[in-house]
């Protein structure tokens, strides 16, 4: 006991420099770790909370995982400047006199030793030390605020934890575990995408709406509600389980590939989109899930879902379901160009039902609204004969009108709500009006006018476009689509645009009838940019040249 | 080298010194111990206080105690500093005559300056060299004090007419003041015993020979002051100096002049001494708080406010302690 206390008093002042580096360190540490805490936890909240864009964090949970790090690094590096640092010994050792009532013993033992003086007074007052308990721990307590800042830091930085890897719904129907929002983009597709087993599980699977409440982002409500109508009233089409996966697979997965290596992933993702959209009847629908599969913009996906989400209530409240069983059986017909026809004409004639449907709808969508409308409810079987339209353009025997609604229906462009322009949304929309709107580059003679859906047919027969203005979405009767892949422009200018951000894939595609389809989608993915990028109009313009003339190429 | 005997003895002998001194004067314990310690570093005392408490029988009793050359000077207006340090005088041996030095009361090792706000100012003047340096230069003559030396001036506070004020310089190089206060009724009962039965009262011998006060003297100068100590003294000094950034408002208000350097060494100095009496081997808080107001009391110097307001000195030091923080 005697000697533990006389190496004490001979290593005193080391031990005494030890505890003040230690508190001074987790002093600093302290407030290194709870403000670094508490910006990274305000970020986060704001991002949750949809304060700050959340284009800023593409890779919200690598970007958490980083920053995460940096309050642990700096906390050890104030610490251990700590550590370094030099520590006025007299005073410490007089504050530690002070607090322990040593009578200046250690203070004065110390001025002796820096002196090197020796003598009785040296050999005295380190008897006398030996015989004190020196608890320094009690001389150099933790302060409460240290304490407070060091373990709250740690709280804090919990609660960033929390944040950023718990699932929540962010604006846009988002979710923080998303692909995208996680780094999905450097993701192979193949990950990202559920076992297609699952959606047998979920099928099966009744959430009470707490649950709902609690955690289901508007895609998941989504899908239940197609897989709903799907089962009760057959709105969709015996493929409704094709694009049940697929849309399955799309939350799951729902990060852009862009990644070449992912290429092979991507165009097999096409031609399932392809299978499992073809399976639905409802244009309206189909058109407003294409491009919420598509959309990037968390803002534009979130309206699509509720308007999809708008059109299956709809749906579900008319009990549709004589015009979906027809559709199954145009479906199962669709091979032959007569029963094609002759579903077209039963289209014609829910014309009626249409219009109505497009009164009811015409809060959001106003007259062109009510005309999409009036196609998805009631020409459901002209889709189904979509595959067989192309072989009679070939054969030019079909009338004009007829080969124009095919045409319409088997477009990969559908009418996209947010770009109607004002004249537009009175209008009824076909693809030349979105064009027309889009950009003057893409202005037509064709178009339609305001009228029925009958007239549609008319107009569009009567204002085709000449051969040599043709583009992809030209439906006259001389427009032969042909499938191309894709090419870059000669101006190295596009090249230079392209490359900014999004690689586009510039070779020839392996899978032709998707050329035309990968074009769109890289011009979407570029579309996107344009948010981020603030790019004028000029230069919008110079992009979409460059995407029309990949278009023209394919489709001449 | 010290030894540690030579410590212990040192403060063996300076705890009889104190008991002997206890036997003949009742109280005044302050008194006897600035006395003390002003002996052992070397330094003055000056007592302030009414007739008849015991000022010159406790410097008697000091100096008997001692065993050392004792002399009281009697301090009056017409009192001349040659009556102090001695003078030359024509002397005739052999029939020849010739300049002899002749020695004042200065020549002693315990002087009491009894009452010496009396003298003149040019008096009072002939102590300062004796004071500090302890020589006494007469002509071109210096001649050297033995030591220990020591003076222990009295004044009273009382009877200010026909007084010359004891100027700066001089009271600045008192090392210690204490103010001799008034017995209280046990000590007065003692006082009144002792001195009216067994024939009154006798001092007391001799317990210590010159050599063992300035080995004594040695020792206290060996003890250790912590450096954080130090700084905390400076810091007291330059409190009490007005605009410091260490002084509390009331000196700000009241103080003309703060404490000299000086006051910071016989601070030091006096703790030292302080923790030799009690027995420690460093010099503590305790020590140097139990010597601050002896040694700064009689430095400061009031302005017009302080001196018109009344403000009394140990108040205001005591202001200066609360506000310096010790770490």
């Amino acid at each position: 006991m005697k000697e533990n206390r006389e190496r004490n008093v001979k290593n005193i002042f080391a031990r005494v420099k030890k505890r003040v580096r230690h508190r001074a360190g987790l002093r600093r540490g302290g407030i290194v770790l709870s403000l670094l805490s508490l910006i990274l936890l305000i970020y986060l909240a704001g991002l949750r909370l949809g304060f700050l864009p959340l284009t800023l964090t593409p890779r919200l949970r690598l970007i958490s995982l980083v920053l995460l790090t940096l309050p642990l690094a700096f906390y050890a590096l104030a610490y251990l400047s700590a550590l370094f640092k030099s520590v006025d010994l007299n005073r410490a050792t007089f504050v530690l006199d002070r607090r322990l009532g040593t009578r200046e013993l250690t203070s004065s033992l110390l001025s002796l030793e820096e002196e090197g003086k020796d003598g009785p007074f040296l050999s005295k007052i380190r008897e006398r030390l030996s015989r004190l308990e020196i608890d320094l721990r009690k001389a150099f307590p933790l302060r409460k605020t240290d304490l407070i800042a060091n373990f709250g830091g740690l709280l804090t930085l919990l609660l960033v934890l929390a944040l950023a890897f718990l699932p929540a719904s962010l604006p846009g129907g988002r979710s923080l575990n998303s692909p995208s929002l996680l780094g999905g983009r450097g993701k192979r597709a193949g990950e990202g995408r559920t076992d297609p087993a699952r959606g047998e599980e979920l099928k099966g699977e009744e959430k009470s709406p707490e649950e709902e409440e609690a955690g289901l982002n508007d895609r998941e409500r989504l899908l239940r509600k197609v897989r709903e109508l799907r089962e009760g009233e057959g709105v969709v089409s015996r493929e409704g389980d094709d694009l049940l996966r697929y849309l399955e697979e799309k939350m799951g997965g729902e990060g852009l590939v862009s990644n070449s290596s992912d290429l092979s992933d991507l165009e097999e993702m096409k031609r399932e989109e392809e299978r499992g959209l073809a399976a639905i009847d409802d244009q309206k629908l189909r058109s407003l899930l294409e491009e919420l599969m598509e959309s990037e913009d968390p803002g534009r996906s979130s309206e699509l879902v509720e308007r999809a989400d708008r059109r299956l209530s709809q749906m579900k409240k008319e009990g549709t379901g004589s015009a979906a069983q027809s559709g199954e059986e145009g479906d199962r017909e669709g091979t032959e160009p007569e029963t094609g026809e002759s579903k077209r004409s039963e289209a014609r004639t829910g014309e009626g039902e249409g219009d109505r449907v497009a009164e009811e709808d015409g809060e959001s969508g106003g007259k062109s609204e009510g005309q999409e409308e009036e196609k998805g409810s009631g020409a459901g079987g002209e889709e189904n004969g979509d595959e067989t339209l192309s072989e009679r353009r070939e054969s030019s025997s079909v009338k004009e009108g007829e080969r124009r609604e095919g045409e319409t229906a088997s477009s990969p462009y559908e009418e996209r709500p947010e770009e109607k322009s004002p004249s537009s949304q009175s209008e009824p929309r076909t693809e030349e009006g979105r064009d027309q709107d889009e950009s003057a580059d893409f202005d037509r003679s064709g178009g339609d006018k305001p009228g029925e859906g009958s007239a549609v047919e008319e107009k569009g027969s009567s204002q085709a476009a000449p051969p040599d203005e043709r583009s992809l979405t030209d439906t006259s009767p001389e427009f032969s689509l042909q499938r191309l892949p894709g090419k870059t422009a000669s101006d190295p200018s596009f090249r230079e645009y392209l490359t900014l951000g999004v690689p586009i894939e510039t070779g020839e595609s392996e899978v032709e009838d998707q050329g035309e389809r990968k074009v769109n989608v890289d011009y979407q993915k570029l579309r996107s940019i344009f948010t981020w990028k603030s790019l004028s109009e000029e230069e919008e313009k110079i992009v979409r040249r460059y995407f029309d003339g990949l278009t023209r190429s394919a489709g001449q | 080298m010290i030894t540690e005997e030579e410590v212990q003895q040192a403060q063996s002998n300076f705890q009889k010194i104190e008991e002997s001194m206890a036997e003949v004067v009742v109280g005044q314990k302050n008194v006897i111990n600035s006395a003390l310690i002003c002996l052992l570093c070397r330094g003055n005392l000056l007592l302030e206080g009414v007739p008849g408490l015991g000022k010159t029988l406790i410097v008697r009793t000091l100096a008997s105690t001692l065993g050392l050359e004792f002399s009281r000077i009697q301090f009056t207006p017409d009192l001349m500093p040659a009556d102090i340090v001695g003078t030359n005088i024509i002397t005739e041996k052999r029939g020849e005559r010739r300049f002899s030095f002749s020695e004042g009361p200065i020549f002693a090792n315990v002087v009491l300056a009894d009452e010496i706000n009396r003298a003149t100012p040019k008096t009072q003047a002939a102590l300062l060299e004796a004071m500090e340096e302890k020589t006494v230069t007469v002509g071109n003559e210096t001649y050297s004090l033995e030591e220990p030396f020591i003076v222990l001036a009295t004044q009273n506070p009382i009877e200010m007419e026909g007084t010359y004020p004891l100027p700066e310089a001089q009271v600045d190089r008192f090392t210690f003041k204490e103010d001799v206060r008034y017995p209280d009724l046990e000590e007065l009962v003692e006082i009144a015993e002792r001195n009216t039965e067994n024939h009154g009262l006798t001092l007391p011998e001799s317990r210590v020979t010159g050599e063992e006060i300035l080995q004594a003297r040695r020792v206290v100068e060996e003890i250790p002051l912590a450096v954080e100590l130090r700084r905390y003294v400076a810091r007291l000094v330059m409190a009490t100096h007005p605009s410091s950034e260490f002084a509390p408002s009331a000196v700000d208000s009241y103080v003309e002049y703060g404490a000299s350097p000086r006051a910071a060494l016989s601070l030091i100095r006096g703790a030292k001494a302080h923790a030799f009496l009690a027995g420690e081997y460093n010099v503590s808080l305790e020590d140097i708080e139990a010597t601050f107001l002896p040694a700064f009391r009689h430095r400061l110097i009031f302005n017009f406010r302080g001196e018109s307001e009344g403000i009394e000195v140990e108040k205001l030091l005591g202001e200066v302690w609360e506000s310096v923080e010790v770490v």
